[in-house]
């Protein structure tokens, strides 16, 4: 969220809150596809389902691909945090030790089950929710006319700002994962849609302040232009509020951080065929304080892998849920002509 | 296993088929219902069947058996006397002063030896007693437990059955205010040492007839009873199945206090934070009934146990029902309010000094510094030094006198505090962190909550220092996995926050109305949903 009114100014110019309603279609789409597929399996998990579809062995070989995409995911999650912590708050600390401050409650969340994660984000949501007020201030310094005109450079650009920017939408997947253990499943769309439309507002807020509060040259420039925004934000009796929003943040992450670590364990620990995920759990922190270890998280680094999961993320999101169903489709149609 | 009820259902079914012996104090001839008495508590059935010794009708072998039972123990009294018109020897047991003498000397030793009684129909025409409960048993492991209790039982010559009366009498306590539970507008009645007493109470609380109580016991050489109050068609019976499973898990040697037993029977033991409440109030006891949870009551121990309790329930207190619900709202709030600023405020002030001073404003931020200019240790040894010494006074002054106490109090406070700041150990702003901690850790209503609080601050003060405002972050989110990962009894410990119930809301930040709480809180999982609804008296025609 930090960086994406800068990538869309780079993309799209001021026309970049388009973007993020043309994804947000695309997503709302997507995870509607894969409910139509889910709705047909409704008790069974992920590998279950892979196994049940395409048979052991191809069932197996396909798990990699969300276990793959899901450790990565993870992994990028923790290594982005812990450059921002560094860049902002602890610059002398070295980083494998701030991925250990961060792999300690994230082990300890992934390990508990999808209620947990359920009650966890919806605690943060009421305890963060109040930050969405803090923006508000700059507003006063700000020049709408930045907006203006709509499209001013024609649709290209701004399909291209959707393109590169999808993957602030991608969390839509672990649907797939969490599906078998929603209890009233009636309400899976309806969650979807809130969840999404709630992601829009935000982001919409969030972009539209920043292009009216940066000039529209500059932002493109600019790496994190909300947490800058945030820097001019004061009261009288407590001055820079940005680090404290920032570490606000920290909870909000987590959000995001346990399902797709949780996907990735339980789908690995599937795979290998143990009765629970909490040991591969405590793996794979380790393996992320490791990397830590020998590798040292750069702005860069990080820049070049959110390239590789956007990617991913423009494959997945558009193709993968219509191929599923399209697999399942075939697959009762051949079913029903058999026995005829 | 120590209480199986395995074995006590096939000791029922055999009480129903023992033979029929007339018994001797009561009633002319056995009657269906005599006989099928349930077994008594203080009789072990398990050690009745490992060691099955009969009462055998020889008065002196009973007496025998007595003395070798009894060695060394100058406090029991063998009463001989010779019962009934005619003249039958007996023999009465008890221990002096477990025994209420008045009951026994009028109402056993007087009727008995009195040859002016009429003759009754019973066996050899002893006469009746005038005491209330009088039971009949047959092995001496029973009559020794019945000794053991404060009860006294009656050896006749020739018949192989004695009689336990019900003349318990040992010292008790006046009822008196709970120390630490007082409340301003509420009953001053606390929760005494004998169980029976406190269930007395809290059916004076609650004269319904779904109020039930199951009864346990505990610990093979205490013997402590332990029953559970519940309101049967509004608790919820997996809860009440879980709770007597653990209670008859237990195998030790004796439960002395219920702070024993509620970790015996806790969820998660090696968390900071309370699972069950404990409680020395009877009116607060009654309303967590009302709601669908479920009163532990231990004999020989003040306090009661209330479960299943959740994170929001140790900040609610019986006053608050007894106020105006807009004061009551706003002590309530203050006691969130409390509860972060007891958790959190040494460890900001650490994070904030040493790692973002760019958060405080530069007047305030300079005035900090001045103070803070003498003192040769960084934060985190300040801190630690002045809370560390904090806690310290707080235990020794619960064990001092109260005259002495108050005066500590102003001492230690006002004097010592002042002097270590002019000595340039501590700063001004330290004194007035550590004092505002101590004094919002006071207002938590719970003890146990209380002392969680006061624990936790210290491993967050470390973070914070290590990691400043970061550190704190991390810690909060470790403390709230903590806190809705846990159960208590089955049910989710972070309810109604997260799981997020917005009807349970009325009564957790805020307390409204008592009109508007038309139903019970879901978190205890109620089977009956509605209290009842207060009927409106018809509008009178204009």
């Amino acid at each position: 969220m930090f960086t994406l009114p800068g990538k869309l100014a780079d993309h799209a110019g001021t026309d970049g809150w388009i973007c993020i309603v043309l994804d947000w279609l695309l997503v709302c789409l997507s995870g509607w596809i894969m409910l139509l597929t889910l709705r047909k399996y409704p008790s069974l998990t992920l590998p279950e389902l892979l196994e049940q579809l395409f048979g052991r062995w191809l069932g197996k070989l396909l798990m990699l691909l969300p276990i793959g995409y899901f450790m990565l995911i993870g992994w990028f999650n923790l290594a982005t945090t812990s450059i921002y912590i560094k860049n902002w708050f602890l610059p002398k600390t070295p980083p494998c030790v701030i991925l250990f401050l961060l792999a300690v409650p994230g082990y300890m969340i992934v390990r508990q089950g999808p209620s947990i994660h359920g009650r966890f984000c919806e605690l943060v949501f009421y305890m963060s929710i109040f930050m969405i007020l803090l923006p508000i201030m700059p507003l006063a310094q700000g020049h709408w006319l930045h907006l203006l005109p709509v499209v001013k450079e024609g649709w290209r650009p701004i399909l291209d700002g959707a393109v590169h920017t999808l993957n602030a939408f991608a969390g839509i997947e672990i649907i797939l994962l969490y599906y078998p253990s929603l209890q009233k499943k009636r309400y899976a769309l309806h969650g979807l849609l809130a969840a999404n439309t709630i992601t829009l507002i935000i982001y919409l807020y969030v972009t539209i302040i920043c292009f009216i509060y940066f000039s529209p040259d500059g932002i493109a420039r600019l790496d994190q232009p909300l947490l800058i925004l945030m820097k001019n934000v004061g009261f009288r009796f407590l001055e820079r509020l940005d680090s404290l929003a920032l570490a606000a943040y920290l909870l909000v992450i987590f959000t995001a951080l346990a399902p797709a670590a949780y996907s990735a364990t339980f789908t690995l620990s599937r795979l290998l065929g143990m009765p629970d995920h909490r040991r591969i759990a405590a793996w794979y922190f380790s393996a992320i304080v490791a990397t830590g270890l020998i590798v040292q998280p750069t702005w860069k680094m990080s820049l070049w892998w959110e390239q590789r999961i956007v990617n991913a993320v423009l494959v997945l999101l558009p193709f993968v849920p219509i191929a599923l169903y399209v697999y399942v489709w075939g697959m009762e149609q051949v079913r029903k002509r058999r026995p005829g | 296993m120590f209480f199986r009820s395995g074995i006590l259902d096939r000791w029922f079914r055999n009480a129903n088929k023992r033979p029929n012996v007339p018994n001797p104090a009561e009633g002319t001839g056995p009657s269906p219902q005599a006989d099928a008495d349930p077994a008594p508590a203080y009789a072990d059935s398990a050690q009745i069947r490992a060691d099955p010794i009969a009462i055998s009708a020889s008065l002196l072998d009973n007496l025998a058996l007595a003395n070798r039972s009894f060695p060394q123990a100058p406090d029991l009294v063998i009463r001989r006397f010779a019962a009934g018109p005619q003249k039958t020897p007996a023999a009465l047991l008890y221990l002096d002063n477990l025994t209420d003498k008045n009951a026994l000397n009028s109402h056993v030793l007087r009727p008995l030896m009195n040859a002016a009684t009429p003759a009754s129909g019973n066996w050899k025409a002893v006469p009746y007693t005038t005491i209330g409960n009088v039971r009949k048993i047959r092995y001496w492991q029973e009559a020794e437990d019945a000794i053991l209790q404060g009860l006294s039982v009656l050896f006749l010559e020739g018949c192989p059955e004695a009689n336990v009366f019900e003349t318990s009498g040992w010292p008790k306590r006046p009822i008196e205010d709970p120390q630490m539970e007082a409340s301003l507008k509420g009953a001053h009645q606390g929760f005494v040492e004998t169980g029976s007493q406190n269930i007395a109470m809290l059916r004076r609380y609650l004269p319904n007839r779904e109020l039930r109580i199951a009864e346990h016991v505990l610990g093979r050489r205490g013997k402590t009873k332990v029953w559970i109050l519940y309101l049967q068609d509004v608790a919820d019976p997996s809860i009440l199945r879980e709770l007597q499973n653990r209670i008859a898990a237990i195998d030790v040697d004796a439960v002395v206090n219920t702070g024993e037993l509620a970790e015996y029977i806790e969820d998660h033991n090696g968390s900071p934070f309370p699972q069950l409440i404990v409680t020395e109030r009877p009116d607060s006891a009654m309303s967590q009934l009302l709601q669908g949870r479920f009163v532990v009551v231990v004999d020989r121990s003040p306090s009661v146990i209330i479960a299943p309790a959740t994170f929001t329930t140790f900040f609610q207190n019986v006053d608050d029902y007894s106020t105006r619900w807009l004061i009551a709202s706003f002590i309530r709030l203050l006691r969130f309010a409390a509860f972060l600023i007891a958790l959190f405020l040494p460890a900001i002030y650490i994070a904030l000094i040493s790692f973002n001073y760019e958060v405080i404003p530069l007047e305030l931020f300079l005035s900090i510094a001045e103070s803070r200019e003498r003192v040769p240790f960084p934060p985190l040894v300040e801190a630690f030094m002045m809370e560390i010494t904090l806690e310290m006074m707080r235990e020794a002054g619960i064990r001092l006198p109260a005259p002495i106490g108050q005066t500590i109090g102003i001492v230690g406070g006002i004097v010592i505090g002042q002097a270590a700041v002019q000595a340039g150990i501590v700063s001004n702003i330290m004194v007035i962190v550590v004092a505002t901690t101590a004094i919002a850790s006071f207002i938590l209503p719970s003890y146990d909550m209380g002392t969680a609080v006061r624990l936790l601050r210290f491993p967050m003060m470390l973070m914070a220092s290590l990691f400043g405002i970061i550190g704190i972050m991390i810690s909060s989110i470790v403390l709230a996995i903590h806190v809705i990962s846990m159960q208590s009894l089955g049910t989710p410990y972070g309810s109604p926050i997260a799981p997020f119930r917005w009807h349970d809301m009325k009564d957790t930040f805020v307390r409204l109305p008592l009109k508007m709480m038309y139903n019970r809180p879901r978190s205890t999982h109620p089977t009956q949903d509605r209290r009842l609804k207060m009927k409106q008296p018809p509008k009178e025609p204009s």
